[in-house]
């Protein structure tokens, strides 16, 4: 059971793997938290996808894949902001349809391209151990600086999720903090799609915030816990996928699901059981109830005969 | 019940001195949405200690007259001024409550958090809360008795408690107006006398209050808007009058 944990760990490959996805989870979220907050779960997935034309294109000029991933994933962030300047942010038919479509773009590049089929592999659906120490170091500094960003400007976000209309009324540029948002969230997505790849990079994003909203209602908290989440379904799934030579970005993702499942199930008042099992808490009944209200007034001839 | 803060000797704002001086004014305003006119030369001229109620039907533009002073609607041509600044310069001054609808009632915040909201604006979105700022809040939470929720998920609060909290924010703020839309819709009693003792302070205490709204409060003045396709009651206006006092403000289509 020991060499389980420690015999993957006497890998260098193994271990820059292991810090790059545990840092890019922890940004991812963060973010993620903001994004669910915000309710653009649908553009972070659109964004996701948009990035693809420009890893293959880097990948066929022989570049770096991170680079290309970058100069995509910030265009189509402009290219959104843009989009959605007139106020209607949710217009996800248009979002959907241009952004299928640079997906779409990649997958043109791709195919007029003879390509092996391992590294097109890596590319869609990742590769935690294929990271060498310039991409950990791009991932450190890139991670670094959107943690700052949301940190420091944490209330602008805030305020512009939670009331939008106050906050323009307060000078705020709302329209401007969401593109900002779209870019820290393309740049999480540049640097995790290398572990989980890029069609389920944002699971990596969406699913541990998810799961750690079903069990505060406290926003640090949240993001918090997403983090922890996102980290051990990371850890767990380069440990299980080294073991069994599955794909780590894939058992990362699934990691992470069953514990949404499990969260969405037993989470303690959010959960689904919970509320089922409160519902039947007969012991309630047998000691004195003690209710928020009570009925303090009635007319006549709508009083119960026994309370008459 | 409410703790006055009626005698405020200086008003805060620009120190105009003289209470009954031009405060918020409408110069020809006309309002749109992309290519439909919503409201084509608004005229009103309101000087300090005003409660002025914005009525009319449903579509006759209550909200939007509120929101382009608010600065959320752009107005296509005309001035609206602050103490003769464009009031694009004067965001500082005016607190907004917006409709219920347009808030996200879910979002993981406490009431003390969205009271404090209040303060970003004055004290600067980047540095921390002075003790000053959490002396305002704690002071406001009182004036709405709402201290005693002030670690409460907003998501957790009834209709009412969530009116309040708003308008505590908005208390927070610190402003020369205040614009509500629809502050009494869905209220409870408490809540609503509450807002009514309030406004009667900060009208004493020389700031302009105002409110979209159905019913127009008793004693304050009128902006009445109306749609074109609606009859005209020749009395329409002097019912206005009766009831809230004075008419104040006329608004020409």
């Amino acid at each position: 059971m020991a060499s389980f944990v420690t015999e993957p760990l006497t890998d260098p490959a193994f271990l820059r793997g292991l810090l790059d996805v545990v840092a890019v989870s922890i940004v991812a979220g963060v973010i993620g938290t903001f994004i669910v907050l915000r309710g653009i779960g649908f553009l972070g997935d659109a964004l996701a996808h948009s990035i693809f034309p420009g890893v293959v294109t880097a990948f066929l000029l022989d570049a770096n894949l991170l680079l290309g991933a970058l100069i995509a994933g910030l265009s189509t962030a402009a290219v959104m902001g843009l989009l959605t300047a007139n106020g209607r942010v949710r217009d996800n038919t248009s979002i959907g349809v241009v952004f299928t479509a640079a997906f779409a773009l990649g997958v043109v590049i791709l195919t007029n391209n003879r390509v092996n089929s391992d590294e097109l592999e890596g590319i869609l659906f990742g590769d935690p151990l294929a990271a060498n120490m310039l991409d950990v170091v791009m991932t450190l500094v890139i991670g670094g600086g959107v943690l700052a960003t949301v940190v420091a400007l944490r209330r602008l976000f805030v305020m512009s999720s939670f009331d939008p209309s106050g906050a323009r009324a307060m000078g705020l540029p709302v329209v401007a903090i969401d593109v900002l948002l779209l870019v820290l969230t393309a740049l999480t997505v540049v640097i995790a799609f290398k572990a989980v790849g890029n069609i389920l990079v944002i699971s990596l994003l969406l699913t541990p915030a998810a799961t750690a909203r079903l069990f505060t209602d406290r926003l640090t908290a949240t993001a918090l816990l997403a983090s922890a989440l996102g980290a051990g379904a990371s850890v767990a799934g380069l440990f299980i996928g080294y073991h069994f030579g599955a794909s780590a970005g894939g058992v990362i993702v699934l990691t992470s699901t069953a514990m949404f499942l499990a969260a969405w199930i037993f989470a303690p008042r959010h959960g689904v059981l919970w509320a089922r099992l409160a519902l039947r808490d007969r012991s309630l009944l047998l000691r004195e109830p003690e209710a928020e209200a009570e009925v303090v007034l009635a007319s006549p001839e709508i009083q119960a005969p026994h309370t008459a | 019940m409410v703790e006055s803060t009626a005698v405020t000797p200086a008003p805060p704002g620009l120190d105009t001195g003289d209470l009954h001086a031009s405060c918020l004014v409408l110069h020809d305003v006309t309002i749109a949405y992309g290519r439909k006119v919503v409201l084509a030369h608004v005229d009103a001229d309101i000087p300090r200690s005003q409660v002025v109620s914005i009525v009319g039907p449903n579509g006759a533009g209550k909200s939007t007259l509120l929101k382009a002073i608010a600065g959320l609607t752009p107005i296509v041509s005309g001035t609206i001024t602050l103490f003769g600044a464009p009031i694009g310069t004067m965001r500082k001054h005016i607190a907004y409550v917006p409709q219920r609808e347009d808030v996200d009632w879910a979002f993981p915040v406490a009431v003390r958090d969205v009271v404090m909201m209040g303060r970003y604006p004055r004290h600067g979105w980047l540095s921390p809360s002075s003790s000053e700022d959490r002396r305002v809040v704690e002071q406001a939470m009182a004036q709405l008795a709402i201290d005693d929720l002030a670690r409460r998920q907003i998501s957790q609060l009834s209709g009412g408690q969530q009116r309040r909290a708003f308008i505590a924010r908005a208390i927070a703020q610190e402003p020369d107006v205040i614009l509500l839309d629809e502050p009494m819709a869905g209220i409870d009693a408490e809540t609503h006398d509450r807002i009514v003792a309030l406004f009667e302070d900060w009208r004493l205490a020389g700031k302009v209050v105002l409110q979209a709204t159905h019913a127009a409060r008793h004693g304050g003045s009128v902006i009445a808007l109306r749609r074109h396709t609606d009859p005209i009651h020749a009395d329409d206006a002097t019912h206005h009058a009766d009831e809230g006092g004075e008419h104040h403000g006329i608004v020409r289509h």
